[in-house]
């Protein structure tokens, strides 16, 4: 009996080893953490009511050049409402169709292309989200890792002049909050 | 070490253990199937975290691999740096009130009684207890001198108490639970800090200065003083228990790409006064080591070192004087994609000197001990929705030889909301100095008479629990039952006198539940409950002079409400209104405590802050016997916080 017991122990923890392989590798917890940020980020930011068609129209969020950080993402927003809108996320490998997003998020460093991105959209209600870490050039909120942990600086001045309001509380737990250039 | 003697030793327990699991794994292969082609994340969502916790999570943690909480398996609650500064707690046992799945009884104005799922006691002994991968409960006793292990709280990260057996990855003595104390890297208390408070009951300064050393690395050094004033009894009498400590220390983290090396000490003096002349004195310092290195994504190595030292001197009872060392190495990595494995080995030497006295005798009075353990991991994700975690551990000590620590976890994350799971674990309490080498009188003939093959106690615990999180409330279920065999009863032998055997066995059961609301951006409620029973029952043999009544003195249930509440941006308010249940033997009333906390942002780097306990209530007693114990009275408390 004890025998049989093992035995069958055995089977099944190889059959449960097996049909595990097929299994892909967890998200790394940075990439969580910042969509989890992103998704944050947009409750505490006003945008110009003319932004959005009409009351029901979703808040449109772009990754850029993150397929995994974009899945994410959109577990994250899931049956989620952000001041009574849906969240919908788009992701691209390139900057294209960028026209209706309200929330840009370039990951990388190619500078070219976060250049691009912000050229594009300076002083229109978008806000750009970048996660440079040695570059002048960055989005209204740039992520940065201090200490193990994903911070963020915030550019207050850029985003003030696209029209996009933001709130005193997103502004206290930002590591930096620059008011110019 | 000897794995063949572990096999024989715990055979009945062996196959037993397989047929359970057998069954766990049967269950989950039926399952896993119908899962397979769903999608959803197999975490909770980090969404309903606030911005600042977000922004406090650790990315890169390595060393024990460090899960995201929320999403652990375990009936696990955690205190915060936040929640420790609005509780206008000064010292670590009452910081630890906050936990719902913790016992915490003041004794006196020094000793407190901490423990998790029962068996509480000022000696009790079924936790884990670590101070940044530091164990601190003595090998004398298997329990924690409170009043030596302090910490600056101002640079506690969190703290995580787990309640149930976590041996595997925390060491033998998890056996009702874990506190692991987490302080702050270097580079995040970077500047200065001064904190000062006094008021009734108790007086603190404390002071810290961070900065950068060089490119890569920080340090930070720390001292704090603290006054005590005695308690009193029920009839307003002295009991002369007052003290002072002074402790000091530092701390260094360098950080160059991969590598992570962190170096702290510690030093500590203390003082208690005593009814005669004299006092009880307390002293100890300690250093740790830590390394850790990033492999890949899912891959480290760590390695910590530690040498202890403490003395105690009770005049006229007893005197201590303990080294400790300890090396222990971890490693983790995913050797396929669905299994994430974590293994490591430790090993730890203790040796003691104690001056004995007529009153009581530690023999031999010096003692090395040494344990050497082994454990490994194994986090198989058998779908997107399904985490099933085995995980042993094997360690050998002086006392009862090789002992085998296994527990089976099943996590299933119903969708990003929602986590249920279950556990079964045997955990082990191995021997201590007290159970096998403790004599009383000093002298012979002797009434206690030492525990001469003292066996370990064992526990065998099953568990299942559920979590919810939701945009603005997050609550957490577990329900827990017990087995425990072999615990410590005090019996007669043939001489006349006594010897300390495992004559006693029990089951404890019951409920652990704890959530928070948040109402607005501005106020938040947490609430926790535990229900609880133990029943012990003494084997045939025993002769039990205590009954079988000592292994703890439990209530059947505590609640504790709290309200944390922003009034203003620089104006905070905490209530917290916390119930103990009667204690049986000895008796203790049941008792309700309100403490309330004002804090005032006075200027950007200023606050100020007062903080009142047992507000409705003169006096209580929370542990101990009648009319010599303390009674814990009401107290008020001014402080004032400068951070650079």
């Amino acid at each position: 009996m004890k025998r049989y017991t093992a035995v069958t122990s055995a089977k099944v923890l190889l059959l449960c080893f097996i049909c595990s392989l097929s299994w892909s590798q967890e998200v790394a917890t940075e990439a969580r953490v910042k969509a989890a940020f992103l998704y944050k980020f947009c409750n505490y930011i006003r945008w110009p009511v003319t932004v959005f068609p009409d009351a029901q129209s979703p808040l449109k969020i772009a990754v850029i050049n993150d397929d995994v950080m974009a899945h994410e993402l959109q577990h994250v927003v899931y049956d989620r409402i952000v001041a009574g809108r849906n969240v919908e996320v788009y992701s691209f490998s390139s900057v294209s169709e960028l026209e209706g997003m309200h929330v840009i998020y370039v990951a990388g460093e190619k500078f070219m292309q976060v250049h691009q991105v912000l050229t594009l959209l300076l002083e229109k209600p978008v806000l750009t989200v970048t996660e440079i870490t040695n570059g002048k050039r960055v989005g209204m909120i740039n992520f940065v890792i201090e200490n193990d942990r994903v911070r963020f600086d915030i550019e207050k001045h850029y985003a003030e002049k696209s029209g996009l309001k933001l709130g005193a509380q997103l502004l206290s737990v930002a590591r930096k909050v620059s008011t110019s250039d | 070490m000897d794995f063949l003697g572990l096999h024989q030793a715990n055979h009945s327990f062996y196959s037993r253990r397989q047929t359970i699991l057998g069954y766990l794994l049967s269950m989950l292969l039926v399952s896993s199937g119908s899962l397979a082609d769903e999608v959803a994340p197999p975490h909770f969502s980090l969404a309903d975290l606030s911005l600042e916790q977000l922004a406090n999570i650790e990315v890169t943690s390595v060393a024990r691999k460090n899960a995201l909480l929320s999403e652990s398996p375990t009936s696990i609650f955690v205190i915060t740096q936040s929640d420790i500064r609005r509780s206008g707690a000064n010292s670590l046992p009452e910081v630890l009130r906050m936990a719902p799945n913790l016992q915490v009884a003041q004794v006196d104005a020094y000793r407190y009684a901490i423990s998790a799922r029962g068996f509480n006691g000022s000696v009790s002994n079924k936790l884990q207890v670590l101070i940044d991968g530091r164990m601190v409960y003595t090998p004398l006793f298997s329990g924690v001198f409170w009043d030596a292990q302090e910490v600056m709280l101002e640079d506690v990260e969190r703290i995580e108490i787990i309640s149930g057996p976590a041996a595997a990855i925390w060491g033998a003595n998890a056996v009702n639970g874990v506190i692991n104390i987490i302080t702050r890297s270097a580079g995040n208390t970077a500047g200065g800090l001064i904190s000062a408070g006094a008021g009734n009951m108790e007086a603190n300064v404390a002071a810290r200065y961070g900065n950068k050393l060089g490119e890569n690395a920080d340090y930070r050094i720390y001292a704090k003083f603290l006054n005590r004033q005695p308690s009193e009894r029920a009839d307003g009498g002295d009991q002369e228990d007052g003290w002072d400590s002074l402790q000091t220390g530092f701390r260094i983290d360098w950080q160059s790409g991969a590598d992570n090396l962190q170096l702290q000490g510690d030093a500590y003096s203390g003082e208690i006064e005593l009814p005669a002349p004299g006092h009880r004195e307390t002293a100890g310092a300690n250093l740790l080591l830590h390394w850790r290195r990033e492999l890949g994504v899912n891959e480290g190595v760590a390695v910590s070192a530690y040498y202890d030292y403490t003395s105690r001197d009770y005049p006229g009872i007893f005197a201590e004087h303990l080294r400790s060392y300890s090396i222990d190495f971890r490693y983790h990595f995913q050797p396929l994609p669905a299994h994430s494995v974590q293994w490591g080995m430790d090993y730890r030497e203790a040796k003691d000197s104690i001056n004995n006295t007529p009153v009581l005798a530690f023999l031999p009075a010096t003692k090395n001990l040494s344990w050497y353990s082994l454990f490994v991991q194994d986090e198989i994700k058998l779908s997107e929705k399904l985490l099933l975690t085995l995980d042993a551990r094997v360690e050998r000590n002086d006392y009862s030889g090789t002992e085998f620590m296994p527990a089976a976890r099943l996590a299933w994350y119903i969708d990003n909301k929602q986590l249920l799971w279950g556990a079964v674990s045997r955990a082990v309490r191995t021997p201590s100095r007290i159970d096998s080498d403790f004599y009383s009188p000093g002298l012979e003939p002797y009434l206690i008479a030492g525990g001469d093959g003292f066996e370990s106690e064992t526990a065998q615990v099953y568990e299942l629990g559920y979590r919810q999180s939701l945009q603005a409330v997050n609550w957490s279920i577990t329900a827990f039952y017990a087995e425990y065999d072999d615990l410590r009863t005090v019996e007669p032998n043939s001489m006349g006198a006594f010897t300390l055997a495992n004559g006693l066995t029990g089951v404890s059961q019951g409920i652990e539940t704890w959530g928070s609301w948040r109402l607005s951006d501005s106020w938040q409620l947490n609430a926790g409950l535990l229900i609880q029973q133990q029943r012990f029952n003494l084997k045939s043999s025993s002769a039990d002079l205590n009954n079988g009544e000592s292994e703890g003195n439990d209530p059947s249930h505590q609640w504790k409400l709290r309200s944390q509440w922003d009034i203003a941006d620089d104006k905070q308010l905490d209530i917290t209104v916390r119930r103990v249940g009667a204690l049986p033997q000895p008796e203790v009333p049941a008792y309700v405590a309100v403490d309330a906390r004002i804090a005032w942002q006075w200027r950007r780097d200023i606050e100020l802050a007062l903080t009142g306990r047992n507000l409705f209530d003169g006096q209580h007693p929370e542990f101990g016997t009648s009319p010599l114990r303390t009674e814990v009275e009401r107290s008020v408390y001014l402080s004032i916080r400068w951070q650079q």
